[in-house]
């Protein structure tokens, strides 16, 4: 693409000498149709007025000028040349009287053409000549504009110069910042022509310093987390190095394996919600049965909830028994219902019983995962959503992330998550609402 | 020596109380701000292990409880916040030594041992009196240079009444320092160890104030 400054300058320029031309054209054509009115006059004038008694007498030029220049020839009633103005040769008599355009052996004439006392008196004045002239004056009056030209070039070029400064200026302070540099630029100083450009560009740098203002924060907050069952991890390491007999290495072992279990968890965790967080939108929509989704997670959790005795299992809803469809990412919804089904396990004593439910009432899609275990006090059902935030009052230990990632995803369908009582008034009931026209189906 | 440990972490509270149990501690461990401000109305504990992170009420304001009621113990703080304003903050709440996540199980011990040496005024590892050394680094006693066999309940009722010496010491608050909750308390049990060090030590290393306790006079 062309810079704005050579568009301006060949624009400008280009166009100042395009209408300097069709100006000298114009000039010229309307000098050269004036003169031919004046010139034709002054050839009737003389042809009308020339005494015609006189003898024939040698020629002579009437003034300096060729192209001034008049040829008169006098003819008598029979036709002999009875006058003649030059020593050349002259033209012959125009067929009719009046003006007319006679053409010569190396030029086209201007004659004009009168009877007199039955002498035909022809005036002569050559067309070159009177071109030649017009173009001369119309030379001269744009002269003085035509030596403007360099002139006005070079104002044109420092006015477009100087407009065009304050892009420039915006390119060095953009071009000078760092990358952590997102303080917004200083609108105020801006032309108003540049305003909304920078104004947006304020924006994007605003969004940008808020994203990575909470990517910094995330890995701190991941750093610092990954800490505790690292702490952990070595702790038992060097208890199982101290173990004296078999047995007590046999349980540090075990316990090793766990703390490992839980330092791998909430890297896999991390990484979910890093993903989550980073935009899954970038993968395209597609339908998902939800009902389909949530039985597969089940199965996968059958094992680990049948050790402890918990009934895990779907209630399917009258409404709806084939399952609703959204429109979303399959991957994710699975880690939604995964992370959902993992903390109803994880909460819930031995011998529970956990309620997975996918309703469609036409409006809504809903997904409820319903447990009997220890809740959630109503004071803290928003602060659990908060990255790394575990509630107190229980000795299971959670990534602090589950919750979090569910919210990321639903978010990025649409959905909301709200949390309340069990059925039974115990436990946990957590609802996701889709309700958003864009994931909905049917 | 009895120790608190304050610990929300189900796996470090449980690797610290397993490796410190080991070191012959008397150690009690609760997880979280409330049951650490119960425990600490007794004020038997010699020493505080506070994790920074606990949920509901911060470990600070477990700390700044503890000290604004007058606890003397030694406060060791547990976390995972390394940055220096923390650290500054914590020592200024009444801490008395910083271990920052992840850490050594020996270097946790070697600061305990600082810590419970501070607070009983000395500034040798090993306790000397009156021809007994108490090796609390090793778990070793010496009488006159020689080996003297303790067991390791022994060890720590000699240890409680020479640190520092001279003290009269009730049998409930003796009991207190050899027992976490968890352990079963036998019943005379204090008579019997002072009996068992009386004759290792003789007679009058141990002197029972009558109604009051035992004593570890200063001299004989």
């Amino acid at each position: 693409m062309r810079t704005i400054r050579s568009q301006l300058l060949l624009g400008l320029v280009g166009g100042t000498l395009a209408c300097t031309v069709v100006a000298g054209g114009a000039i010229y054509f309307k000098v050269l149709e004036e003169s031919n009115e004046l010139f034709d006059y002054q050839l009737r004038q003389m042809a009308t007025t020339l005494p015609t008694t006189q003898a024939a007498s040698p020629a002579r030029r009437q003034h300096g000028d060729p192209e001034e220049e008049v040829l008169i020839q006098v003819w008598d009633r029979n036709g002999r040349l009875k006058y003649i103005s030059t020593t050349e040769h002259g033209l012959p008599a125009a067929a009719r009287t009046g003006y007319s355009t006679l053409a010569g052996d190396d030029d086209t004439w201007r004659v004009y053409l009168a009877e007199r006392d039955g002498d035909r008196v022809q005036v002569a004045q050559s067309v070159s000549a009177r071109e030649e002239l017009a173009a001369r004056l119309a030379l001269r009056s744009l002269l003085p504009f035509l030596a403007m030209l360099p002139i006005l070039g070079l104002l044109i070029y420092a006015v477009v110069g100087r407009s065009l400064e304050p892009l420039t200026r915006l390119a060095q302070a953009l071009g000078r910042r760092s990358p952590s540099d997102l303080q917004p630029l200083a609108e105020r100083d801006q032309p108003p022509e540049l305003r909304p450009v920078v104004a947006a560009m304020d924006d994007l740098l605003l969004r940008l310093d808020h994203a990575l203002h909470s990517q910094r924060a995330f890995v701190a907050d991941a750093a610092h987390e990954l800490r505790s069952p690292l702490t952990a991890l070595q702790l038992q390491l060097q208890l199982a190095e101290r173990a004296t007999d078999g047995a007590q290495r046999t349980v540090a072992f075990t316990k090793l394996h766990q703390r490992l279990d839980r330092a791998i968890r909430l890297v896999q965790q991390l990484l979910t919600a890093a993903r989550q967080e980073g935009g899954t939108a970038d993968a395209a929509p597609a339908p998902v049965d939800l009902l389909e989704l949530a039985r597969a997670c089940i199965g996968e959790r059958y094992d680990q909830a049948s050790a402890r005795r918990i009934d895990l299992g779907i209630v399917e809803s009258e409404a709806d028994r084939d399952g609703p469809y959204l429109s979303g990412n399959a991957d994710s919804l699975r880690i939604l219902i995964g992370n959902l089904l993992d903390n109803a396990l994880r909460y819930t004593p031995s011998g529970g019983r956990v309620d997975v439910t996918v309703a469609h009432t036409g409006r809504e899609v809903l997904l409820q995962v319903a447990d009997d275990g220890i809740g959630i006090p109503p004071a803290e059902r928003e602060r659990v959503f908060d990255r790394f935030y575990r509630g107190a009052g229980h000795a299971e230990w959670g990534s602090g992330l589950g919750l979090s990632i569910v919210r990321s995803v639903a978010r990025a369908h649409g959905a909301t998550v709200t949390l309340g009582d069990g059925p039974a008034g115990r436990g946990l009931l957590v609802t996701v609402r889709f309700r958003s026209p864009r994931t909905l189906v049917r | 020596m009895r120790l608190l440990l304050i610990e929300d972490d189900p796996m470090i509270g449980d690797s610290i109380a397993e490796g410190l149990r080991g070191e012959r501690y008397a150690l009690d461990w609760v997880q979280d701000s409330q049951a650490a401000l119960l425990a600490l109305v007794t004020d038997v504990y010699d020493l505080l292990l506070l994790d920074l992170g606990l949920p509901g009420r911060d470990g600070l304001e477990v700390l700044r409880q503890y000290r604004s009621r007058g606890g003397q113990a030694p406060v060791l703080i547990i976390t995972a916040r390394d940055s220096t304003a923390d650290r500054v903050q914590g020592l200024d709440g009444g801490a008395d030594d910083y271990l920052v996540k992840p850490f050594d199980l020996e270097e946790l011990f070697a600061r305990v041992r600082a810590l419970l040496r501070r607070g009983a005024g000395r500034t040798q590892p090993d306790i000397v009196h009156r021809g007994v050394t108490l090796r609390v680094t090793a778990h070793e006693a010496l009488l006159d240079g020689q080996p003297l066999p303790l067991s390791a309940r022994e060890f720590a009722l000699l240890a409680a009444l020479l640190d520092p010496p001279g003290r009269v010491m009730s049998k409930a608050l003796l009991e207190q320092k050899l027992y976490g909750w968890n352990e079963e308390v036998e019943s005379n049990t204090v008579d019997v160890y002072v009996h068992r060090l009386r004759k290792k030590l003789g007679a009058d290393f141990i002197k029972n104030v009558r109604g009051v306790g035992y004593l570890a006079p200063l001299a004989s």
